[in-house]
């Protein structure tokens, strides 16, 4: 019984010197949207397609981050050019349904596919997260004019990984 | 029978017979050996290495596809020196390997992909400049070759294990496929001016190990891992080959083939295999339709079966069943034909069924028995001498005609051609002997009595150069396992009575088979399940009693009498007389746009039954499972629903449920309960000793001066019947149609090569391009059919399934 009453009493004071001693120091609330919050490299938000040097999409449409994706959130129509050249008809991500666990851009053997620190993109419309290669590609075109005006070092190779010059000339 | 011998594997012993390859005996014991260039119905090479195995007191590795067994071998296909030896065969294959994995069609179902994850490095050590073969210098980025209409190639992913070139050459008996130069810059490909378009070209594509060779239809379509499978069977031909239908949310993306060892051996035909996109075709039906104001119009399903079950009613409360006709076709399954007949005896109380819309005369019933292969499709491959009586296995049966290829160049069995044209089995020598068309009867009249040391009649009225023929009578008087085989040509025969009789005389005096293969799908399934006009009027009665007005009303499922009918005017005169015409078809057509009614019919992948193959084996088909078209549906369930309409019972759900009743009715099928992944051969107790009698020879007719040329048609390999033309795929394959004629003839009508003719009689013509050839007979024109801008049965004249025209330059 006393002691029952001694913890009521002892809990006030004990609880208060916690707040008492959080009062006074270093604030963790981020005053969001005023401050933006300071992202990791590593961090996982909206999706981009990346592209070449010369403009051209680095995605083959091969399949691959949608067979390793856990939620089957990426649908894809690969197609052909008049060249020849496998791309992506149709591209998407259904991004109310993606975890951002990263496994797609662990998958892509392109470097096509990165989750990009954005994460504001929120929509009226259910239909608005379903991202387009359009869409996904503009996501790029911004993080890469940013990268630009901040001048920093490309994370991915640039260049088209491609066969080195033929050993020998060749015809039929 | 060769004795066994025992080797062992991997410290197991087993038992095979001499002659067995090594990997083969390994297989047995469930040991897999990997392999790219094996396959045990090609003949080994050893090309690739990949199958190396160690052989105790053998000082190098051996190829275990290329190595037979040899008593007491003990073999290790694990040890460490093999492990070894795979991981460095498969770091040279992969030396000058794109590894473009990501746009390669093969990823996920790549053998390299898979033995290199399997057995092969992790690393590469090859540091030089991989070889590349750029096609054109101006587009570097495109490295694939076109072979054909539907075949590519991309050299860089070849990894020399010569499978496409053996089954073209030594399985199909094509020349079109080669190795050009050599060493590291071996590849594969064709001669400049050369197509690969044989009718089986699509194989390469399928067993190929890597990506090299792709088709243009599947290409960078889907991934393998997202397709569903649906077991099924080829309808296109009466052949019956096992397929995959490999679908994808209700679209169907290829054919691939499903070994069934007594029939397709794992083969299919390019007709089949990229016939593929006819349930998505353009004229593809997929809703009813009424005629309102003169106009088909699209309706309910409701609404349709309302008017039908109306009109239905009306004829069964007033007993005029008799003033009702069926006409089915070869594409419907078993269970279509069965239901059809059971509704039209039993609900409409009318026994006028029948499906030969095609051929002017229609068959016998004792003929229905001789129908079909004698012995099975395997047996083929052990006959001796072939004798083909119009028929050209190539195009009516190509899967089935590669066990005769097969005889003729391995087993050196001979085929003779007995035709007005020139046929060929790919390159494998075969003897044709030209006989002026349709003097089949003739021809064969004077075998038999040559044969039996009658005198023979006088060939010269039927103008046949004898020579030819009488070595064929010396060579059957003593030639082992003789197979007659008669085909399409038999059945459109205009004389086709003294054929027969001819046939089964020969088959009397020689003791040979006799088979009568009919080329259209389930020829055989409907003819025995019902559709055969055993009580009621053939096709051929029913256009009389049409004209006559005492047939009023017809049902037409899944034909399509006015393009096939041997004449079109009279055809679409006399079904114009109709008062009701329902047409059940899966596209629109001709004569659908006659109708009253039209209702969507499902074809292939939309429904479930089974089919009766040219050997009489009965083999199941599933549906996918997802149908985007919800509103076709088999003749069965069509039927099963207006029986509901009128309330007369047999009301069908589903393809077994008519089963079950097709057993119940039908004693020799039981089997067809449980089919087994290959089906069973259904045995129909065969009338034996049918003796036609004799019938003499009819005159031979000659041609007018006007009109001097006889017209002859033909089927291509890739297009038969008015289906086929309906696929993108075959009319982008073969879709030219064209004519032939003979160098005499073109000149002195002063034609060239290419030119387009105006072929005809007085009252109409087509237009079609004639090549120049010596393969056809002089004074004949040879055209290829169906086509329905140019169809041949504008030409004909009812009973006649052939005329005679002039040719003009248009
Ligand atoms: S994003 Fe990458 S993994 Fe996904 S389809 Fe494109 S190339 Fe393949
Ligand atoms: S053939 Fe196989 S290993 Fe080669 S690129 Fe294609 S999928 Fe990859
Ligand atoms: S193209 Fe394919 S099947 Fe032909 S040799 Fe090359 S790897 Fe073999
Ligand atoms: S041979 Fe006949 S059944 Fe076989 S795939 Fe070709 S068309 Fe189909
Ligand atoms: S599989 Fe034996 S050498 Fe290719």
């Amino acid at each position: 019984m006393w002691r029952d009453l001694k913890s009521v009493f002892w809990a006030i004071p004990k609880g208060l010197s916690i707040t008492f001693r959080y009062l006074f120091r270093k604030s963790v609330t981020q005053q969001y949207p005023k401050n933006k919050p300071v992202l990791e490299d590593r961090y996982r938000g909206l999706h981009y397609l990346t592209r070449y040097d010369d403009n051209s999409e680095r995605c083959v449409c091969c399949g691959l981050c949608a067979a390793a994706c856990p939620v089957d959130c990426i649908y894809m129509e690969p197609a052909e050019t008049e060249d020849g050249i496998r791309y992506a008809k149709i591209y998407e991500i259904n991004e109310l349904r993606c975890i951002f666990c990263g496994m797609c851009e662990e998958a892509c053997p392109e470097e096509a596919i990165f989750l990009g620190h954005e994460f504001e993109f929120a929509a009226y419309e259910r239909d608005d997260f379903i991202y387009t290669k359009e869409m996904l590609l503009a996501n790029y075109d911004n993080i890469e004019k940013e990268r630009v005006a901040k001048n920093i070092k490309p994370l991915i190779r640039k260049e088209r990984q491609e066969f080195k010059t033929p050993a020998a000339p060749l015809g039929h | 029978m060769a004795e066994n011998i025992t080797i062992t594997v991997d410290g197991r012993t087993v038992d095979v017979p001499s002659g067995t390859l090594i990997i083969e005996a390994a297989r047995k014991l469930g040991i897999e050996i990997p392999t790219f260039c094996y396959d045990d119905r090609l003949r080994p090479v050893g090309a690739c290495r990949m199958c190396l195995v160690e052989v105790e007191k053998m000082p190098k590795l051996i190829a275990s596809c290329a190595t037979p067994v040899a008593p007491n071998m003990i073999v290790h296909t694990d040890s460490e020196k093999v492990v070894k030896a795979r991981k460095g065969v498969l770091e040279f294959l992969l030396i000058n390997h794109p590894l473009d994995c990501p746009t390669c069609d093969k990823g996920g179902e790549c053998p390299l992909q898979d033995n290199t994850y399997t057995y092969g490095p992790a690393e590469s050590r090859y540091g030089e400049n991989k070889i590349r073969f750029i096609e054109d210098s101006k587009n570097q980025k495109f490295d694939d070759i076109r072979l054909g209409p539907e075949i590519f190639l991309n050299r860089n992913r070849c990894i020399m294990c010569f499978k496409c070139v053996r089954i073209v050459r030594d399985l199909a008996g094509e020349a079109d496929l080669g190795v050009f130069q050599r060493g590291s810059f071996a590849n594969i490909n064709v001669l400049e001016e050369i197509e690969l378009d044989d009718e089986f070209s699509g194989n390469t594509v399928e067993y190929c190990p890597v990506g090299a060779l792709t088709s243009k239809s599947f290409r960078y379509k889907i991934r393998e891992w997202l397709l569903k499978k649906s077991p099924s069977v080829c309808n296109l031909c009466s052949d019956g080959c096992n397929m995959n239908i490999e679908w994808s949310r209700g679209e169907v993306f290829r054919h691939m083939a499903r070994r069934n060892s007594g029939v397709d051996d794992g083969w299919l035909c390019d007709r089949g295999r990229y016939g593929f996109d006819l349930s998505r075709a353009q004229d593809r039906l997929v809703r009813p339709h009424i005629r309102r104001d003169n106009k088909l119009q699209a309706c309910s399903w409701d609404e349709a079966s309302a008017l039908l079950s109306k009109h239905l009613q009306n004829i069964i409360d007033t007993n005029k069943g008799s003033e009702v006709a069926a006409v089915g076709s070869p594409i419907l399954s078993n269970e279509e034909a069965f239901a059809i007949r059971r509704f039209f005896s039993d609900v409409v109380k009318s026994e006028n069924v029948d499906f030969q819309t095609e051929y002017p005369k229609p068959i016998e019933p004792e003929l229905l028995d001789l129908i079909g292969l004698d012995g099975s499709i395997k047996d083929l491959e052990s006959d001796s001498t072939f004798v083909f009586i119009g028929c050209d296995p190539a195009v009516e049966h190509p899967v089935v005609s590669l066990r005769i290829r097969k005889a003729v160049s391995t087993y050196k069995a001979k085929a003779v051609f007995i035709s007005s044209h020139d046929k060929k089995l790919g390159y494998f020598p075969i003897t044709n002997i030209r006989i002026p068309f349709s003097a089949e009867a003739a021809a064969v009249n004077y075998l038999v009595s040559r044969i039996s040391g009658k005198t023979t009649g006088d060939m010269a009225d039927f103008k046949i150069d004898p020579d030819g023929l009488n070595r064929l009578a010396d060579n059957l008087k003593n030639a082992g396992r003789i197979h007659i085989i008669a085909g399409r040509e038999f059945f459109n025969h205009p004389d086709r009575a003294a054929l027969l009789v001819g046939l089964i005389k020969l088959k009397k005096s020689t003791g040979a088979k006799l088979s009568i293969l009919p080329p259209q799908g389930n020829f055989i399934g409907v003819s025995r399940f019902g559709l055969f006009p055993s009580l009621g009027h053939s096709f051929e009665n029913m256009l009389e009693r049409i004209e006559s007005g005492e047939i009023k009303t017809m049902f037409v499922f899944g034909a399509n009498p006015i393009d096939e009918y041997p004449d079109r005017k009279y055809i679409h005169d006399v079904l114009k007389n109709l008062e009701f015409l329902v047409v059940v078809s899966p596209f629109a057509n001709a004569t659908a746009s006659l109708a009253s009614v039209v209702l969507p019919q499902a074809m292939l992948p939309d429904y479930g039954g089974t089919f009766l193959n040219i050997e009489h084996r009965a083999q199941k088909f599933t549906p996918m499972t997802e149908n985007p078209h919800s509103d076709v549906k088999p003749a069965w369930a069509i039927l099963g629903e207006l029986s509901s309409l009128l309330d007369m019972g047999n009301i069908w759900y589903s393809d077994s449920q008519v089963r079950k009743v097709m057993i119940d009715t039908i004693k020799e099928i039981e089997g067809l309960d449980n089919l087994p992944d290959n089906g069973v051969v259904i045995r129909f107790p065969a009338k034996d000793g049918y003796d036609p009698g004799d019938v003499s020879l009819a005159e031979p007719e000659t041609p007018g001066i006007d009109y001097p040329y006889i017209m002859n048609w033909t089927p291509s390999a890739h297009h038969h019947g008015w289906i086929t033309e309906k696929s993108d795929n075959l009319m982008r394959i073969s879709g030219k149609q064209i004519a032939w004629m003979h160098p005499d003839d073109a000149a002195r009508e002063e034609i060239s090569d290419g030119q387009v003719l105006r072929i005809g009689t007085a009252e109409t013509a087509l237009n079609l391009p004639v090549i120049i050839t010596t393969g056809v007979n002089k004074g004949e024109i040879l055209i290829v059919n169906s086509f329905s801008a140019n169809p041949v049965n504008r030409l004909l004249k009812k009973g006649r399934p052939t005329t005679f025209v002039s040719v003009r330059k248009s």
